[in-house]
């Protein structure tokens, strides 16, 4: 063994002489600066997702060099005779291979150390907590090693195999084909989820990397499993290496290195198994979810579907086991004679005549149903819970539904493009739990989960609707803060109690997140330590503004509670929502804010909330949504944008509220009477017109959604014409007329 | 000991070597024969580079493939040598003397220092080899080899390219390594080999042709070396086969030649030297293989 190490640390020592060899790795280490350093002001502030970025890019360009420099490590030996001596050396031609390897790694390590060290001083130098820091080197480093560690066992085996000059383009053409070509096609193409083992850039098209909180804890099960295959392939391609050294070096027993070889494919194939089990289980799961879900063609408007539920109660205790959970849901369900109520409009569909059904997420398993405290008869199919309704109490208003169930999600699904997400999740550490999946039974609706038409699975975002229901739920035995998009408190340690009313149900998640709050801004932010500073920055912006909306409306805006603002593209259907992961929505108090190096918490975040505060709705697709060409148009943006228009006027705000209909005819009208009245010193009228209309209603109905659940743009917005609204003007100022409106130019 | 028990190779129908065998003992084996002849083979052959088609070599009874046993008892110095250029010569020569031995650093430096200055390489020791000249990077070969070697010392082709001061030093050093160990000298110089050698080897055309002492090998020139002098313009005339030397003295032409019969009335035959021996050798196998007689 010392021989080894004595010919590795020669190695080692051969390459630090060659001086430029040194400058490959702080030319790495620059690149993650110039990347991380200086944030663009108007784009996130989160250094980790900036360097998640630059990591993907940089370990996809220095993967050639532990290719080509085992080729070139082994080449140098073998090429020219006048080298051959070199094999005189007392090293075994294993040896050989190791020391090389060896030595290879250890200077590819330079590589990860600088790169992570000018990560370290980025993340340092933009406030990142050093716990933080220090996950986001552990984890990355993680993979860098392995690329590097696989890469090398490839190049020198390439270089062995072919030692002639043909090696060095074949070099390049294993770093094409594992660092790109595998990633971008094979796999999403031809959907062969076990080629990652064999990914030599296992960062790049990884669509689970880049949350800070829960990247690691979601991939961790298959990135070990991987490790443990890429180390035992990595000595199957040296021992080979070293079984085809011997036409060099000849060894004594000529068999003996082939055997081995032999023995170490075995045990390669051996490893294989585990990630080749987790592939198999995800797609006999995945084949069991697709059972459930609604085909093409036969998704119905969930609505209509749904009943009334008053009362939801419930406890969810984790299992010692990482995913697992087990719970008792009680859910108090108004009746009159026994018939359920519809949850919408006045008429109440049956999925299957006469019978009550309780969507339940496919996975988890019922133990056992009682209604008002009796075990009654009932069936499970697919996401549904189902009993007769004949069972209900026709003499009692209130039935209570006990449900015990138990299981473990963990949903992951690849989407096409070979993109991954996880649908919901539970770990002790970290979890998921979003409340359109129904992880909890929810009153009726047509199914939690669609087939898309290019057949890969959809959740249904709408799934969740459940209007004025009072929720108590207790969540027990996480090992990590939990949020909730309900009001929420420890009552425990281990256990957090979620309580309040909810029309969207609740939504709670779990992980590494900080809670960023002020004393002057009633909103909090949940978010990811690398945000901290500009949730920070976020609040106390906000705070001016919002103190501008309450002078301006004479009311508290305190509809929201919280914001939840972390990188959201591993959780939904992969790359399937992206009016999840691309946009920002509201549940109940919360406001999702998925982010991205361009959604944050800058001004246009700042304007959602706003719009939120103001009108409950982000304002989304409202560009779109006065589209069809009518004689007398909704003026209800331009009332809005009379908001912001107003609020900049009085604020002063450097950060403009931006208006939603700033170039119609009717806003030029609206704006020349605020002008006008203003000037005569109306303000307050003004406000008092603007709040009538606000009272009676000018938040955008929610926008369509496809009978997947997915949310389209806005396509309608409440109908005020501007006769409406020179009528409620005038009452306040009689003498104003509506002014001249041009001719809009679209028409 | 180094023993070859029918050792061969064969490439594909070709013999490169056909299976000897030899027995040397301590000390220095010169290695003759045309290009060709096989020698490189023998010498990888029992440097255990080479994997053989038939038979073995053992170096104390144990194969010189086994690298268990003897990775560090065999020293090697090919015709061409490449060394990295980024390395000194003292650093090349303390890494081959770390794997040789678990001696301290203060010792190993001992040990280099007096290698250095046996091939007298000590002033240049710490400057990169990018900068050695031919003869240099040889004379680091030769030191590495001998770092090496403890049992076996084989060494090809390793005064070419010196100057004659370094090839005396060469020769010297090689000498003094036989006094411990079996060295194997193969060269095209015969004046080495009959300088320093007590043995030799010869091969042609892949078949051991000859193995024993230097005196042995000039026998095969006996009673067929002829010296006489004549005038220069009967040397013109003279058909120049067998000739094997005309140097000019002062009467005339002083001529030498390889012969059956007589090659001039006023020849004489005369003692054969080693190269004659060589010659006379290589021609009998010619003259074999053309199915005439010597």
């Amino acid at each position: 063994m010392h021989i080894m190490l004595r010919q590795a640390a020669m190695e080692l020592r051969s390459l630090m002489l060659l001086r430029w060899t040194l400058l490959l790795p702080a030319a790495a280490a620059v690149w993650m600066i110039l990347h991380t350093w200086r944030l663009r002001p108007e784009s996130s502030q989160d250094v980790n997702l900036y360097a998640a970025d630059t990591h993907i890019m940089l370990l996809m360009l220095t993967t050639a060099i532990p290719l080509l420099l085992g080729v070139l490590l082994i080449r140098r030996d073998l090429l020219h005779p006048s080298a051959e001596w070199l094999f005189r050396l007392p090293v075994s031609a294993g040896g050989w291979m190791a020391s090389k390897w060896l030595a290879g790694f250890a200077y590819m390590t330079l590589y990860t150390a600088a790169v992570s060290a000018a990560y370290a001083a980025s993340a340092l130098r933009h406030g990142v907590p050093l716990y933080s820091i220090w996950r986001q080197i552990g984890l990355y480093a993680l993979m860098y090693e392995q690329a590097f560690a696989l890469s090398l066992a490839l190049g020198l085996f390439l270089g062995v195999l072919l030692p002639l000059r043909f090696s060095l383009p074949a070099a390049f053409c294993a770093w094409v084909f594992g660092s790109l070509f595998l990633q971008t096609y094979i796999r999403p193409v031809y959907e062969l989820g076990w080629l990652k083992a064999f990914y030599l850039q296992p960062l790049f098209n990884n669509s689970l990397i880049g949350n800070e909180a829960w990247s690691f804890i979601l991939a961790k099960g298959e990135l070990l499993r991987i490790l443990l295959f890429g180390a035992i392939f990595a000595i199957f391609l040296l021992t080979a290496g070293a079984a085809l050294l011997g036409r060099s070096k000849p060894p004594l027993n000529r068999r003996r290195p082939w055997l081995l070889t032999l023995a170490a494919l075995l045990a390669a194939t051996a490893a294989f198994l585990p990630f080749s089990s987790l592939n198999m289980e995800r797609n006999e799961h995945r084949q069991q979810l697709e059972a459930a879900a609604a085909k093409p063609g036969e998704l119905q408007e969930p609505a209509p579907y749904r009943f009334q539920l008053d009362r939801m109660k419930l406890q969810v205790d984790s299992l010692p086991e990482q995913t697992g959970f087990e719970a008792l849901a009680t859910l108090d369900i108004p009746t009159v004679h026994g018939k359920l109520l519809p949850a919408e409009g006045n008429v109440l569909l049956y999925r299957k005549e006469n019978t009550v059904s309780l969507l339940l997420y496919p996975s988890l398993e019922v133990r056992s149903v009682e209604l008002n405290g009796v075990p009654i008869t009932w069936e499970r199919q697919g996401d549904r819970i189902q009993f007769s309704e004949d069972l209900l109490n026709h003499y009692q208003y209130t039935q209570t539904v006990e449900i015990t169930y138990n299981g473990q999600l963990d949903e992951w699904l690849s989407g096409a493009g070979g993109s991954e997400s996880y649908l919901a999740f539970t770990r002790k550490n970290a979890l998921y739990l979003p409340a359109s999946l129904g992880w909890y039974p929810l009153p009726g609706g047509d199914t939690l989960l669609a087939l898309g038409e290019d057949q890969h699975l959809l959740d249904r975002p709408a799934s969740n609707i459940t209007p004025n229901t009072e929720y108590e739920v207790v969540l027990s035995g996480f090992d990590t803060q939990l949020f909730g998009t309900i009001q929420n408190e420890e009552i425990s340690s281990a256990s957090t109690r979620f309580q309040g009313v909810s029309d969207s149900g609740l939504t709670v998640v779990g992980g590494r997140f900080q809670r960023i709050k002020l004393p002057s801004e009633p909103i909090e932010i949940v978010t990811t330590p690398g945000n901290a500073d500009e949730a920070n920055e976020f609040l106390k912006r906000f705070a001016e503004r919002r103190r501008g909306l309450e002078t301006l409306t004479g009311t508290p805006l305190n509809s929201v509670r919280q914001i939840f603002f972390f990188p959201m593209h591993l959780i939904g259907t992969p790359m399937a929502t992206p009016s999840i992961t691309r946009s920002w929505y509201a549940e109940n108090d919360t406001l999702f804010i998925p982010q991205t190096e361009h959604r944050n918490l800058d001004s246009y975040a700042e304007d959602a909330l706003s719009t939120l505060l103001l009108f409950g709705d982000t304002g989304r697709g409202a560009e779109n949504a006065r589209k069809e060409a009518v004689a007398k148009p909704s003026v209800a943006l331009e009332i809005r944008s009379a908001y912001a228009y107003l609020y900049n006027k009085e604020s002063g705000d450097k950060d403009p509220y931006r208006l939603q209909a700033d170039e119609t005819p009717e806003w030029k009208a609206i704006q020349t009477l605020i002008d006008a009245a203003y000037a005569r010193g109306h303000a307050g009228l003004i406000h008092e017109v603007l709040a009538g209309f606000r009272k009676s209603g000018l938040t955008l109905p929610e926008p369509p959604r496809n009978a997947a659940g997915e949310w389209l743009a806005a396509d309608a917005v409440p109908y005020i014409t501007i006769d409406d609204f020179m009528r409620e003007w005038r009452k306040l100022m009689p003498d104003d007329k509506l002014p001249a409106m041009p001719q809009d130019e679209g028409g | 000991m180094l023993t070859a028990h029918m050792l061969g190779k064969q490439y594909k129908t070709e013999w490169a070597l056909r299976p000897l065998t030899l027995q040397l003992g301590t000390g220095l084996h010169g290695l003759l024969g045309p290009n060709g002849a096989g020698k490189s083979t023998l010498l990888r052959l029992f440097a255990g580079m080479l994997a053989p088609t038939t038979g073995d070599a053992l170096l104390r009874g144990s194969s010189v493939r086994d690298f268990r046993r003897n990775g560090g008892r065999i020293g090697y110095l090919p015709q061409n040598m490449r060394v990295l250029p980024q390395f000194t010569a003292r650093q090349w020569l303390l890494h081959a003397a770390s794997l040789q031995s678990k001696a301290s650093l203060k010792e190993r430096m001992l040990i280099v220092d007096d290698v250095l200055e046996q091939v007298n390489l000590r002033s240049e020791a710490d400057v990169p080899a990018r900068s050695y000249s031919f003869g240099m990077i040889k004379r680091l070969g030769v030191a590495q080899a001998l770092l090496s070697a403890s049992d076996l010392l084989i060494v090809d082709e390793p005064t070419a390219g010196l100057d004659p001061e370094e090839r005396i030093r060469l020769r010297r050093v090689l000498a003094e390594a036989a006094a411990t160990r079996v060295v194997l000298l193969s060269t095209h110089v015969l004046g080495d080999i009959g300088a320093s050698c007590r043995e030799v080897i010869v091969l042609g055309r892949g078949r051991l042709m000859y193995h024993g002492s230097t005196q042995g090998l000039a026998g095969f020139a006996e009673d067929r070396t002829w010296a006489w002098e004549t005038s220069e313009n009967e040397w013109r005339r003279m058909p120049l086969d067998g000739l094997l030397s005309a140097r000019k003295t002062d009467e005339g032409i002083l001529c030498r030649a390889l012969s059956e019969r007589s090659p001039s009335p006023f020849a004489q035959r005369v003692e054969p030297t080693m190269e004659e021996g060589y010659l006379a050798l290589m021609g009998h196998q010619d003259h074999q293989e053309a199915g005439g007689l010597f």
